[in-house]
């Protein structure tokens, strides 16, 4: 009994010291940003580590699509498969520099390689809550078991009309993400992402990750893309946008070249949602259309400006998309 | 000799006219290299060459291949047919899981740890107001307009091009984003 009471002091006196200690170090401590980061870094590090296969469906309108994933992390970055297990066989192998897509329905695949520098890693530590926040609200709605596993639901409401609201299930352990719906307001889910079945830390072979469709014959015509479409220069930038909705900042600005006509594409992203904009002159033999135009979530807005069709792509409604339409310029 | 090729690549070639042909693109640099461009790109999804291999071939070949190759460099020309849509709903896929699965998600699987964690982000929320209905957008793999009027093929080529192209950069952003520490250790 003595012992006891003894030791039970004992954990008083320490308990106290650690008091002491936690109150003299407070103004040390970190910040709300800082803790913040420290939990970012561990989620990340701990998707960034995990290799894995599974089953993925991906439901939009009627129509529901099911893929089989691998995914396979090292030192050296990611390798990853797709294939399709509904509808026409395709296939995407990836690696954190290149992506093959194999159509063989179409006898067609494309290529496209990439150099680090086509992102600025200013663009890509954007991708902060603190900025999300601005435009989302943030909601735990509990948990929920997707994939039989344990996974964290989190919903988060646009603060606006230019982005639809998500509802994110989070695996509890990795952080990964095993479901996702795209919602909006009138119309409910538009579209869901969900893994059906996934194991993580999966053993995976070399063979899971080559690709299984042929594209050996001649008939198999392959496009690419290589990394020279790189950023263009100020002096290259002929239009400009004026304005964006809040949120929205420029990723990317490309021209590529096809048929002996060129396109710029301008790409715009807050983080979730990413819109396309295209400028390509106008076909003499066809008329660019003016309005709006729907596929799902993507919605689109098409307009001429000098000779030149615009058009506005993405996954966010149309008042989206016709605001940046309407603030195009032409700068020389 | 394009026929040849093409029947070479098709495997539809008896021994000795495998050999002659052979014969025929060790002595012709242009068919040797067509015959490479057809082959590499696969041959590096592959492992069988390398990317770096892959990309050095096409970085000293690009102007000889404007010369030899009758579409050298082409892009994927979507066709009207529904193929283009499906096959940018499967980039939408592969895009999805890279930035919303390790970027994204990360971000707010982090937000949602910490309004756990701290107790202090806690929002008053509007009532939600998304019907938690089932899947609702039904005609989601054709082309609509707002006021019902007939789409042309021509724009909807248009349209499925430009929405490729709109995948092809997510598959690729998404590629990036899942890529963050990496490339942040890596970069200068």
């Amino acid at each position: 009994m003595n012992l006891s009471l003894s030791r039970i002091n004992t954990a008083r006196v320490i308990g106290q010291l650690v008091t002491a200690v936690l109150l003299l170090t407070l103004p040390a401590m970190p910040t709300i940003a800082q803790s913040m980061e420290q939990l970012f870094d561990r989620i990340n590090a701990s998707a960034n580590t995990t290799s894995y296969k599974g089953t993925l469906t991906y439901s939009h309108g009627a129509h529901t699509e099911a893929m089989q994933v691998f995914r396979a992390v090292n030192d050296q970055g990611f390798r990853e498969r797709i294939y399709s297990l509904t509808g026409t066989p395709s296939e995407i192998v990836r690696t954190n520099k290149a992506v093959w897509c194999y159509f063989p329905d179409r006898k067609e695949g494309f290529y496209k390689a990439t150099n680090k520098n086509l992102y600025r890693i200013s663009d890509l530590q954007s991708v902060q809550v603190s900025e999300l926040r601005k435009y989302y609200s943030m909601q735990v709605r509990g948990q929920d078991r997707i994939a039989n596993r344990l996974t964290k639901r989190v919903l988060l409401v646009p603060k606006d009309a230019f982005r639809y609201g998500h509802e994110m299930w989070i695996d509890e352990e990795t952080g990964l993400l095993l479901r996702s719906d795209l919602l909006e307001t009138d119309a409910g889910i538009i579209d869901s992402y969900m893994f059906v079945e996934i194991t993580l830390d999966a053993e995976i072979s070399d063979s899971d990750l080559q690709p299984s469709l042929s594209s050996t014959n001649a008939s198999f015509a392959w496009g690419f893309s290589l990394p020279d479409d790189s950023p263009m220069t100020a002096d290259e930038l002929r239009w400009a946008v004026k304005s964006v909705p809040d949120g929205f900042k420029k990723v990317k600005h490309v021209r590529s070249t096809s048929d002996n006509s060129m396109t710029e594409q301008i790409i715009f992203s807050d983080n979730l949602a990413t819109v396309s904009l295209f400028i390509q002159k106008q076909d003499e033999n066809e008329n660019g259309f003016v309005g709006f135009r729907r596929l799902g979530s993507v919605n689109a807005y098409g307009r001429i400006i000098n000779d030149y069709h615009v058009i506005v792509m993405g996954d966010v409604p149309a008042k989206t998309v016709s605001v940046i339409g309407n603030s195009v310029i032409f700068k020389h | 000799m394009t026929i040849e090729l093409s029947a070479l690549m098709d495997g539809e070639v008896s021994a000795e006219e495998h050999e002659q042909t052979l014969k025929k693109l060790c002595n012709d640099k242009s068919l040797l290299r067509t015959w490479e461009q057809y082959h590499l790109i696969d041959f590096a999804a592959r492992g069988e060459c390398s990317e770096s291999d892959l990309r050095a071939a096409f970085a000293a070949k690009a102007q000889v291949m404007k010369a030899i190759s009758p579409e050298p460099a082409r892009r994927v020309k979507p066709s009207t047919k529904s193929s283009a849509v499906a096959e940018s709903i499967k980039l939408k896929i592969a895009s999805w899981l890279g930035a919303m699965g390790l970027g994204a998600a990360i971000a707010v699987a982090a937000s949602g740890g910490f309004i756990v964690y701290s107790g202090l982000f806690d929002e008053v929320l509007p009532a939600v107001q998304f019907q938690k209905s089932s899947i609702t957008v039904a005609a989601s793999t054709k082309w609509t307009s707002d006021g019902n009027e007939e789409i042309s093929n021509k724009e909807i080529q248009k349209l499925n091009e430009n929405l490729l192209a709109h995948s092809q950069g997510l598959v690729f952003a998404a590629n990036l984003y899942a890529h963050l520490p990496q490339l942040t250790s890596q970069d200068p």
